[in-house]
């Protein structure tokens, strides 16, 4: 049984690393979210799952692949981010973190039970025509789903680092992360950007569900299973890190893929959990974490 | 026609009134200090011209344009540009994207040759470039926080406590430096505890004491003040 397991391991290792890649689009934008405004976006889940109903909807109705509808979903889903809080969060908030905490999460429970009014509870998949389609890589069949949402996640997460560290609006966003008052002085709206990294963050869901659509279900509380993983790989990464947040997005992957593979499904989350601990014990800045 | 005219400013944070009635000018060209020990509002006069903070009562003219009701960056844009006490620098990013963040709103079409001159004034910049500003020494930082100012083409230079935490040799080169500066034209105040250096390289001096101005005139006549010699200078 053991040796059978192992020989199993390079391609549980490689469908990790599949799921890894998506996982680490949904941290991102929770942590960029936390490392420029300092808190907790609870309605992440709830704004995966509507953008999963979303490239959901747009294959349902109009036939879109759900792959093509990520240059439509991503956009919509950074303005829709980008108003909630401009129009909402901020002026609800009055500048007091912990007012957002509870406006998102009230927002988490509106949007859950009006998806739940709206579409049902049931579980909702699409039948893509290649989906059952594979690479043969010899000693593994990769589907082809998995392999494109691998390389699109991965392309997304490049674009951004590529944003943040070259373009003023992403150098203004890291300075803003660290030093408000400085931000002001030399003319940055900190509210702005504010608004800017919440779209951003939601935008990165909005790709992320177009993503997992193909290989996943969606029912209106499908969003919590990705966000407690991705709460995992922000504490694993380093808050706040977008290196971190792909890397320790690769790590869980693995780690839930092959510890399925040596433990079982149902014990295979155990590894997810037992990292969380480990690195709350000994390094609870994470591995890219500065201290804040 | 004065760059920055404030009148009966009054200003605090809270119940907490910091200013009570100041009231200067400064022309196009000079360099005025504004002196005083810890606490007298020196900061929050500050933060008021640059729009951090909103004044209770007066008002503050740039131009002979109201600001006293402008957001940081409109102000920004009419090119008073604030080097706040504790430099506010970047730590996470390179000495580049600080000095070129300097540049966000004002300045931006005169980026690369506003570096250059940065770079020029301060050469020791240039060999740190690619760190970033948090692992900078002290008097390095106070250079990339003036660097920053100087990118947005100000009109005005609002120096808040620039000799603040430098060894004593590096408080000299950086009035030395300030010096240069205004040489070029550059409007300035500064804001400063150091009495002795600030009179030497500015033109004129306002002295702030419990929220209002105590003293004021040139600073050649205000070295010889007798008060101000007892009360700042120990003499």
């Amino acid at each position: 049984m053991i040796s059978a397991s192992l020989s199993m391991l390079p391609a549980a290792i490689i469908n990790g690393l599949m799921y890894g890649a998506i996982y680490a689009l949904v941290a991102l934008g929770l942590t960029l979210i936390y490392g420029v405004l300092h808190i907790i976006n609870f309605a992440h889940g709830a704004m995966l799952m509507l953008a999963l109903y979303a490239a959901f909807f747009l294959f349902h109705l109009f036939n879109i692949d759900p792959y093509f509808s990520i240059l439509i979903v991503t956009p919509c889903a950074g303005i829709f981010g980008y108003m909630i809080y401009r129009y909402g969060i901020g002026p609800l908030a009055k500048g007091k973190d912990q007012n957002i905490l509870l406006i998102t999460l009230g927002l988490s429970i509106i949007i859950e039970n009006g998806a739940l009014f709206f579409f049902s509870g049931d579980q909702q998949t699409v039948n893509l025509s290649y989906g059952f389609e594979a690479f043969d890589l010899g000693f593994m069949y990769l589907s082809y789903p998995k392999v494109i949402s691998f390389f699109a996640a991965l392309l997304m997460c490049a674009i951004l680092w590529a944003a943040m560290s070259l373009t003023d609006m992403g150098r203004a966003i890291r300075a803003v992360a660290k030093e408000r008052q400085g931000a002001r002085l030399v003319g940055i709206n900190v509210e702005r950007i504010f608004a800017v990294t919440f779209g951003i963050g939601i935008a990165c869901l909005g790709a992320a569900g177009c993503m997992m659509l193909p290989i996943f279900y969606v029912d209106p509380y499908t969003g919590n299973i990705f966000v407690l993983v991705a709460f995992t790989i922000v504490v694993l990464g380093g808050m706040g890190s977008v290196v971190g947040a792909l890397v320790g997005g690769f790590i869980i992957g693995i780690t839930e893929s092959v510890g399925g593979l040596l433990l079982g499904e149902s014990l295979g989350q155990i590894g997810i959990s037992l990292i969380f601990i480990l690195i709350l014990i000994f390094k609870p800045t994470g591995l890219f974490g500065s201290k804040v | 026609m004065s760059l920055i005219k404030i009148e009966n400013l009054a200003a605090g944070y809270g119940l907490v009134e910091v200013l009570r009635d100041i009231s200067l000018e400064i022309e196009e060209g000079e360099v005025v200090a504004v002196l005083g020990s810890n606490g007298v509002g020196k900061t929050t006069l500050n933060n008021c011209m640059s729009g951090l903070i909103k004044p209770n009562g007066g008002k503050i003219f740039f131009e002979e344009e109201v600001i006293s009701n402008k957001s940081p960056e409109e102000i920004v844009d009419m090119g008073l540009i604030h080097v706040p006490e504790g430099r506010k620098l970047f730590p996470n990013l390179t000495v580049r994207d600080n000095l070129e963040l300097g540049s966000y709103r004002r300045g931006k079409n005169n980026r690369s040759t506003n570096l250059e001159k940065v770079l020029e004034i301060f050469p020791k910049l240039s060999e740190r470039i690619s760190q970033t500003a948090g692992t900078l020494s002290g008097g390095e930082q106070q250079m990339v926080a003036i660097g920053r100012g100087l990118m947005g083409d100000p009109r005005l230079l609002l120096l808040d406590e620039p000799s603040l935490g430098l060894s004593p040799l590096l408080v000299e080169q950086m009035f030395e430096l300030i010096k240069k500066i205004s040489d070029d034209g550059l409007t300035v105040l500064l804001v400063e505890q150091n009495v002795t250096q600030s009179l030497s390289i500015a033109d004129r001096a306002y002295v702030v004491e419990e929220g209002s101005i105590a003293i004021s005139g040139l600073s050649k006549d205000l070295l010889k003040n007798a008060d101000l010699k007892k009360s700042y200078l120990g003499l």
